[in-house]
């Protein structure tokens, strides 16, 4: 597996398994800016950096959506400043969305947890 | 095909061909015949079971005594002319073949050959065994020696007083958001840190709550240690008590991935400098590495997670990211030494064709046993309780975030990868650099003022 590939050997395996009809929750990350200046400017300009990804962000998921619309995609969510959509989405629409250059990754919804103290 | 234990790999690399090495020799066991079969559904007293293994023993010894036999005579083939002792071969003892296993010397010549026999699953190196190693240190010692040395032995440790004068600093002006069970924010060693607080539900909404909580009091251990001031007993629990908090209460209820993104999108739009992470689940998922990438190219922002408690051979994502600055546990075993934790998770990730094709974790350690900070105050028989001890790498990764809180302000230009490298490079790993990273100690248990010295 690739450090970074768009859709983990765990996640394949569920998605293959999903029937005809069957949807799930997604997080797809969107391709992201490539980021600009010294890590101190990053910091004092924090405000301004969200701004542009936020707008990166709305604009990407503009040209996705009619993708999402037309496979009876659901978005139940946007986290902007991280372009993280959150999709209920059927595994057809899933493949779609993995094969965009827009699309830098999926993962399916699931549940975390605290590390325990002991 | 028999497998050949990794662990015979220095053996493979370094001995001559005909160096001996004692071995234990894995057998298949024949399948027994139906009657021995039904004996052994039924429920045995001793006597019955004595008297089962021994007629079991006699269904296998042959097969095991005719292997070793076999074995010794090849053995002796692969042998130079020279050496003419016999590879040593040897069973149970008294239950011989009740056992599935032998002792055998095996050279490189005759392991390879043990690999292709139809009769073996498994050979594995002899090794050397001893006891855990007790620790010294009494609970009620402990407590003791914290109260003298006005600060918990994690502090101590680290030197911490170390970094606040070559830093000139504690912290100040660096936000540390805090992603976990919440905080109990009128706590005494807690007042005024407490930037701001939101829960995150496992839909992903974000709730405005009129009280600050903690669903647990995992959360506010947490935030003790990173930037708490002092017990009753005028004794220090936080690493960076300048620093401000940023709680997200994200493992309130049935946390989802989508929860733990929504608290990171909120701790970058509230200034985070470092994001705290003690928690996971227990596979690799490449999505976490673009995320932590965007966290530290674009944001500036440096994740600090806890590797997981599941032992040497396992990481948690999202500790496991390649970019993740990753900690693993040590526990206090004498006044002078530390060791790695037992639970403290550990691996080697392979990711062959990548840009980074062995990724090691954890990257760090950091104290995490019997670690001494604040909990929402419980009322037990004997009174009520403010502070208590906890083990975990949940413990050591707040020790780590508040290290990079007391760097970030004492060296302003510097940015979280410039952080993460002097931490991992200046670490202290006790077999040596050569040894280092390793999925024990990582690159080593910090040492935050050499650290600095580096930045």
């Amino acid at each position: 597996m690739a450090v970074h590939e768009k859709l983990s050997a765990e996640f394949r395996e569920r998605l293959d398994a999903l029937d005809d009809g069957e949807t799930m929750c997604v997080l797809v990350t969107l391709a992201s800016p490539k980021s600009s200046g010294t890590p101190r400017r990053k910091r004092e300009h924090r405000k301004q950096i969200l701004a542009e990804v936020e707008v990166h962000t709305t604009s990407t998921l503009d040209e996705l959506r009619s993708l999402i619309d037309a496979s009876g995609g659901e978005i139940l969510g946007v986290s902007r400043p991280l372009s993280i959509i959150t999709l209920q989405a059927g595994r057809r629409l899933i493949e779609e969305l993995a094969d965009s250059d827009l699309v830098a990754g999926i993962i399916e919804n699931q549940p975390i947890r605290g590390i325990e103290s002991r | 095909m028999a497998i050949i234990s990794e662990a015979f790999g220095p053996f493979l690399a370094e001995s001559g061909p005909n160096d001996r090495r004692e071995a234990i020799v894995i057998y298949k066991t024949p399948e027994p015949a139906r009657a021995m079969r039904e004996r052994r559904k039924k429920r045995m007293n001793p006597r019955q079971k004595r008297r089962y293994l021994s007629d079991l023993a006699q269904i296998q010894a042959p097969v095991q005594l005719a292997s070793l036999r076999k074995y010794r005579k090849a053995g002796k083939a692969r042998l130079p002319k020279s050496d003419p002792r016999d590879l040593e071969t040897s069973t149970s003892g008294e239950m011989e073949g009740a056992m599935p296993f032998a002792y055998v010397q095996v050279t490189r010549k005759t392991l390879t050959a043990l690999r292709q026999s139809k009769n073996i699953a498994a050979v594995i190196p002899n090794q050397r065994i001893h006891l855990l190693e007790p620790r010294e240190i009494d609970y009620q010692v402990l407590r003791s020696q914290e109260q003298a040395a006005g600060m918990t032995w994690g502090l101590e440790r680290l030197d911490i007083p170390g970094v606040w004068a070559a830093g000139n600093t504690r912290g100040s002006g660096i936000r540390v958001a805090v992603l976990d069970t919440g905080v109990y924010d009128q706590h005494p060693a807690l007042t005024g840190k407490v930037a701001d607080f939101i829960v995150v539900d496992p839909l992903g909404n974000r709730v405005t709550t009129g009280t600050r909580f903690d669903g647990g009091s995992h959360g506010t251990h947490v935030c003790g240690t990173i930037a708490g001031g002092k017990d009753r007993n005028g004794v220090d629990i936080g690493v960076a008590p300048g620093a401000d908090l940023l709680v997200g209460g994200v493992l309130i209820g049935d946390a989802t991935l989508r929860t733990l993104v929504e608290g990171i999108a909120w701790a970058v739009q509230q200034g985070a400098d470092i994001i705290s992470m003690s928690l996971g689940f227990t596979y690799y998922e490449p999505q976490f590495e673009l995320l932590f990438q965007q966290l530290i190219n674009l944001y500036g922002i440096l994740p600090v997670v806890a590797i997981g408690n599941e032992n040497h051979g396992n990481t948690s994502s999202p500790g496991s990211a390649p970019s993740a600055l990753s900690v693993g546990a040590t526990e206090k075993m004498s006044s002078t030494r530390t060791d790695v934790a037992f639970f403290s998770s550990g691996a080697s990730l392979s990711f062959p064709g990548a840009t980074i094709p062995l990724v090691t974790k954890p990257d760090v350690c950091a104290p995490g046993v019997q670690v001494y900070s604040s909990i929402p105050p419980q009322q037990t028989s004997s009174g009520i309780y403010e502070y208590t001890y906890m083990d975990g790498t949940s413990m050591a990764t707040p020790h780590v975030a508040g290290v990079a809180a007391l760097l970030m302000a004492a060296k302003p230009n510097a940015g979280a990868t410039d952080i993460a490298d002097a931490l991992r490079d200046t670490a202290y790993h006790p077999g040596g650099n050569a040894r280092r990273p390793d999925n024990r100690w990582g690159w080593g248990e910090i040492r935050p003022v050499d650290a600095l010295a580096a930045l």
